[in-house]
């Protein structure tokens, strides 16, 4: 089963060392998170867009478009009600609806969406070993980074067994097509228990075979896979931070890009 | 040459129970050589080779008697690494000793651990990877590797540490013929290198041509030497739940002279001591199609799952009729599985149509077909969540909304006829595996739906389990139940099924009766399956019988 | 916070954080494009029947599991972000609070680190921290969150609390049914496996408890009471829950 959302395409981004783009992903959020203006967050969007473009990203992204849309929507209504402004524009009750608030909601509806598609450029385009592999070397202990990188490996295998768990118990009549959801609670337990025994059962299993392969925790050890940082690895790195330094410096000493001052 | 292994009177029992898993071994094993251990379920071979490498005791605590010594050291002296240098294991799970994403990365996870220079990790996967035949494979992800293929990497990333001995613990139960053949034949390379290795198995086969054969029998070794001299003693060999070899058996049972542990031999003793006539064999005529009276029809089930471009299966069609024994063989990827779950419909045909007593499955209610068809997964930890046995195995009436009297007799019923009576109350996660498989079969009898289909039911079990399985099966089949099995071991097909399915590559390569099908040994090793040797036997014999028993039977008769 | 960072240092309690990671992962993945309640941040939330089980039986490795399951489930189902950073703090919070506070959570704590189905301590103990663990995990993803502008604080915590609480509850089915085995058959209980005894009730850890008992039930509770700052009230809240977590 393949649930990885990495595509094989080979474009620069693929090229990157993944220390790279996990930099430039932190770079791009926080810059997400310098400014609360449409214009601004416009910008920015349009501009990540244009890399997942690049980076042939669009098929993972057309996979997200309900999630994408509806964040949108959520914000926009949602963040109003939450938020107020000086420059009213409508009011019924206690419910006001003022200018800034209105535009702030679009500016987090972009900023969210900017999040999603900056997280898939990652996403898409590095292989998991390689965000494992790049956390290790950006100091990540290696206990850590091996259950994590277990876990990634793990969880295909473990919605597989689901798979098969789930068909086990309709085969002896359990009915999972009702609509309600209170009832998939209740019976989700036969499902669960057999999940939860399988997996750890599995536990012992693993811990065995690892030890048996000369794993321990607190030593020393090779990787083989040593990702290296070419010359273009640190032009981008070194573009993402001046490009950083200047947002800041634009939000904390121009104030620019602000339409909810208080706010990030 | 030194003595690689020298076990002590080694005892030991895990944790805090009292009842010993091994008890007071003893045992040389010398450089270059291969031993083979056989033993019924739960006499203590794991455990033993766990004692090899040390995961006894110390990832395993328990009490810990006497002593194992490997190249002359202690071997609860060894630190971890040491020992993994020392003294590789692999395991009966495939699965669970994969830990990286592809080939290369899998073979220098352990030399990674053991903090080897980069060149020298790349030296070695150059150095054993064709020897695996892995080496167009380098940058494959494992996850698409077949089973042979994964536990021959998993053997491989062993050997690639060099530790002077190999031990595999039942390398081959999880994997089909061909994966077995893959295995056993890497395993007959390590040897003609001259590795020392200790071998976990549950075919006589494996021990003829072993250095050494230990029979372990409740915790203890009852017979250890040279494989020729134990292999033939029939009783011992069933005593510790290991099938005898079966012309073996059928010379014992004629009184002939002789000990042959092969067909090959077999066939030269008879032919040298002029023991019986061969015949040709009659082609029986009867076709099986004959009388149209299906209870199940499949009609040109084609099946993709979706977003994948190839089918699984391709334009299947046969009948299966009212009290019918099935047996539906294939390698893993033939398409057995997922033919059998459209037959309860938990998969739909992507083109074509399953008709059920003149219905097609997707006409019927969910419930109602959950009581004409049962089907019993290959594990049966994907099903069991019950804190007892009885709740466990009456939970499929109790959904399908039967009153607590009949959920009552049904359950009854269904314990008696699997042999779990008294098990009402306890947990079902305690039981032994073989355990656990019939209460997963009493859960799917205790519908008592008029078919039911069992994935590869025998698997893990030793000889005697896997016997006492089938004659259960045999006589509900008796009592009128329709069975459909799914398996890899020939010899139950051939002394249980009235009628074999024979799959490859999404097709039906064969179908027919099952004397007929395994006649054909061509159109068998199309399918890479091999009959078992008492039917190779019969074959060249021209006689009917497919069982040891029959063929004397029919040899006396002549 | 002992053991938590003791617990790398055994190769079972470290398989045993990816084997409840990808669980929890699997589980949220299953069910994340089935029902999502806010896109990217929250949907109705199965796999919170998982939460106090691993909790309570795999403590350290169970709350690092959780954690680093919700990221899985980020990763995943695409939604990689700095949310997720919050995610796998409050998720860790869900598996490392049941297991800090089942004997210091006075007076509704466990005696014996133990669940025993038939003893009031072992249920007073699970349904007060099922809602403590659930809120403060709530408080913490809420405020961060609300911070980087995805959805308010008012609205989002309030459903990750009633949320957790629900799988939580529901979870206990769960933690009965496989008690015994993981603990007798499989030994996989954090205690058994790390060969410790965990430290008895102290004043310590009950003014850790306590502390985030108030922190969390302020959190949530604040938006309640008029003429009171949420935003005060909630950042307070955290620190609350952060100091008390970091003492237990």
């Amino acid at each position: 089963m393949n649930l990885s959302l990495y595509q094989d395409k080979g474009t620069w981004l693929h090229n990157l060392d993944p220390r790279t783009k996990l930099i430039g992903v932190a770079i791009v959020f926080i810059i997400c998170l310098c400014f609360n203006s449409p214009i601004y967050m416009a910008i920015i969007a349009f501009s990540v867009f244009a890399i997942a473009l690049s980076a042939r990203a669009q098929k993972a992204l057309w996979t997200l478009r309900y999630i994408l849309l509806l964040l949108i929507v959520f914000s926009v209504i949602l963040w109003p009600f939450f938020t107020t402004g000086k420059t009213l524009i409508w009011s019924w009750g206690f419910l006001r609806l003022t200018k800034e608030s209105l535009f702030y909601g679009i500016a987090m509806g972009m900023r969210l969406s900017t999040f999603v598609i900056a997280g898939l450029i990652l996403l898409s385009t590095t292989k998991n070993e390689d965000i494992t592999n790049g956390l290790i070397k950006m100091g990540m202990p290696y206990p850590l980074a091996f259950a994590f990188s277990t876990a990634l490996r793990l969880v295909p295998t473990f919605v597989g067994a689901g798979a098969t768990i789930v068909q086990a118990q309709v085969s002896r009549g359990l009915d999972l097509e009702s609509k309600n959801i209170l009832s998939r609670f209740g019976k989700f337990i036969p499902l669960a228990v057999p999940m939860f025994i399988t997996a750890i059962r599995y536990t012992n299993r693993l811990s065995m075979a690892l030890e048996s392969r000369g794993f321990s925790p607190e030593s020393q050890r090779t990787l083989y896979y040593e990702p290296v940082m070419k010359i273009k690895d640190w032009l981008i790195l070194s573009f993402m931070l001046i490009l950083l330094i200047i947002c800041l410096y634009m939000r904390i000493f121009l104030n620019l890009g602000v339409v909810m001052p208080g706010r990030l | 040459m030194g003595v690689p292994i020298s076990i002590k009177s080694l005892s030991f029992s895990y944790g805090n129970s009292k009842e010993p898993a091994i008890k007071d071994i003893n045992g040389e094993i010398s450089e270059g050589e291969l031993v083979v251990i056989m033993g019924h379920g739960g006499a203590g071979k794991s455990t033993l080779c766990y004692a090899m490498n040390g995961i006894v005791p110390r990832f395993y605590k328990g009490n810990y008697k006497g002593n194992i010594s490997i190249g002359g050291k202690n071997a609860t002296g060894f630190s971890i690494k040491e020992m993994a240098g020392a003294v590789g294991l692999v395991f009966q799970d495939f699965e669970a000793q994969l830990f990286s994403t592809n080939v290369e990365l899998e073979m220098a996870f352990g030399l990674e651990n053991l903090c080897l220079p980069r060149d020298e990790i790349s030296g070695r996967i150059d150095k054993y990877i064709d020897f695996l035949g892995l080496g167009g494979k380098r940058l494959s992800d494992t996850s698409t590797l077949s089973g042979g293929q994964k536990q021959r990497l998993a053997i491989g990333s062993v050997i690639a540490m060099e530790p002077s001995v190999v031990v595999m613990d039942e390398p081959t139960s999880d994997l089909d013929p061909l994966g077995r053949v893959d295995i056993l034949s890497l395993a007959g390379l390590l040897r003609d290198r001259k590795r020392t290795i200790i071998m976990v198995d549950y075919d006589p086969d494996t021990a003829i041509g072993a250095d050494q054969l230990w029979l372990m029998k409740d915790s203890e070794i009852i017979g250890q030497g040279r494989p020729e001299k134990y292999l033939s003693d029939e009783k011992l060999l069933l005593s510790c739940g290991v099938m005898p070899p079966q012309t073996l058996s059928l010379f014992n049972r004629m009184g002939w002279e002789g000990k042959p542990l092969t067909v090959e031999a077999a066939i030269d003793l008879i032919e040298k001591n002029n023991l019986v006539k061969r015949h040709s064999l009659m082609r029986d005529a009867k076709n099986h199609t004959g009388n149209n009276n299906f209870f199940i029809k499949v009609r040109g089930v084609c099946f993709r799952y979706p977003g994948v471009d190839s089918d699984v299966l391709k334009d299947i069609n046969f009948g299966v009729k009212r009290g019918e024994f099935i047996a539906i063989l294939g390698q893993n990827g033939s398409g057995k599985t997922t033919i059998a779950k459209h037959l309860n419909r938990l998969l739909r045909p992507t083109s074509g149509e399953v008709i059920i007593d003149g219905k097609p499955t997707t006409r019927y209610k969910h419930n109602e077909l959950a009581r004409l068809v049962g089907y019993v997964f290959q594990n049966p930890d994907h099903q069991i969540f019950a804190s007892t046995v009885q709740e466990e195995v009456g939970f499929g009436l109790k959904i399908l909304g039967e009153d607590p009297k009949t959920i009552k007799r049904n359950v009854e019923e269904a314990l008696a006829v699997t042999g779990l009576e008294g098990y009402e109350h306890r947990s079902p996660f305690v039981l032994t595996k073989g355990e656990r498989q019939r209460v997963a079969v009493a859960s799917v009898l205790a519908v008592r739906p008029e078919v039911i289909i069992l994935d590869e039911p025998t698997t893990g079990l030793d000889y005697q389990h896997q016997k006492e399985s089938l004659e259960m099966l045999k006589d509900l089949n008796k009592k009128g139940h329709t069975i459909i099995i799914i398996t890899h071991s020939m010899w139950i097909a051939e002394r249980y099924a009235h009628r074999c399915i024979v799959m490859k590559d999404g097709k039906i390569l064969d179908d027919g009766v099952t004397r007929q099908v395994f006649a054909d040994e061509n159109r068998l090793s199309e399918a890479s399956l091999v009959p078992s040797p008492i039917v190779r036997l019969s074959n060249w014999l021209g006689t009917d019988a497919m069982t040891v028993e029959d063929l004397a039977e029919e040899l006396k008769l002549q | 916070m002992r053991y938590a960072l003791e617990m790398w240092k055994n190769t079972r309690m470290i398989v045993l954080v990816a084997v409840s990671a990808a669980i929890y992962a699997a589980a949220l993945i299953a069910f994340k494009t089935a029902i999502p309640l806010i896109p990217g941040v929250t949907e109705v939330r199965v796999a919170g029947i998982f939460l106090m089980t691993f909790g309570i039986l795999f403590g350290p490795a169970g709350a690092w599991g959780l954690a680093i399951g919700n990221l899985i489930g980020d990763i995943f189902g695409g939604t990689l972000g700095p949310a997720s950073l919050a995610g796998f703090f409050g998720n860790f919070l869900l598996g490392y609070l049941p297991y800090t506070m089942w004997l210091n959570f006075f007076p509704f704590s466990e005696r014996d680190y133990q669940w025993n189905v038939k003893g009031i301590k072992s249920w007073s103990a699970y349904i007060s921290i099922t809602v403590i663990s659930s809120c403060s995990c709530a408080v913490l993803i809420g405020l961060m969150v609300d911070a980087i502008g995805i959805v308010p604080y008012e609205v989002v915590s309030r459903i990750i609390a009633v949320n957790n609480i629900i799988g939580n509850l529901i979870g206990v089915v769960l933690l009965i049914a496989v008690y015994d085995v993981t603990k007798n058959q499989l030994g996989l209980v954090w205690t058994d496996i790390m060969g410790i005894k965990p430290d008895s009730m102290s004043f310590r850890g009950i003014l850790g408890s306590w502390l985030v008992a108030t922190g969390a039930m302020a959190g949530i509770f604040a938006g309640f009471i008029p003429g009171l700052s949420v935003n005060l009230v909630s950042w307070s809240s955290l620190i609350f829950i952060i100091a008390g977590s970091l003492i237990l």
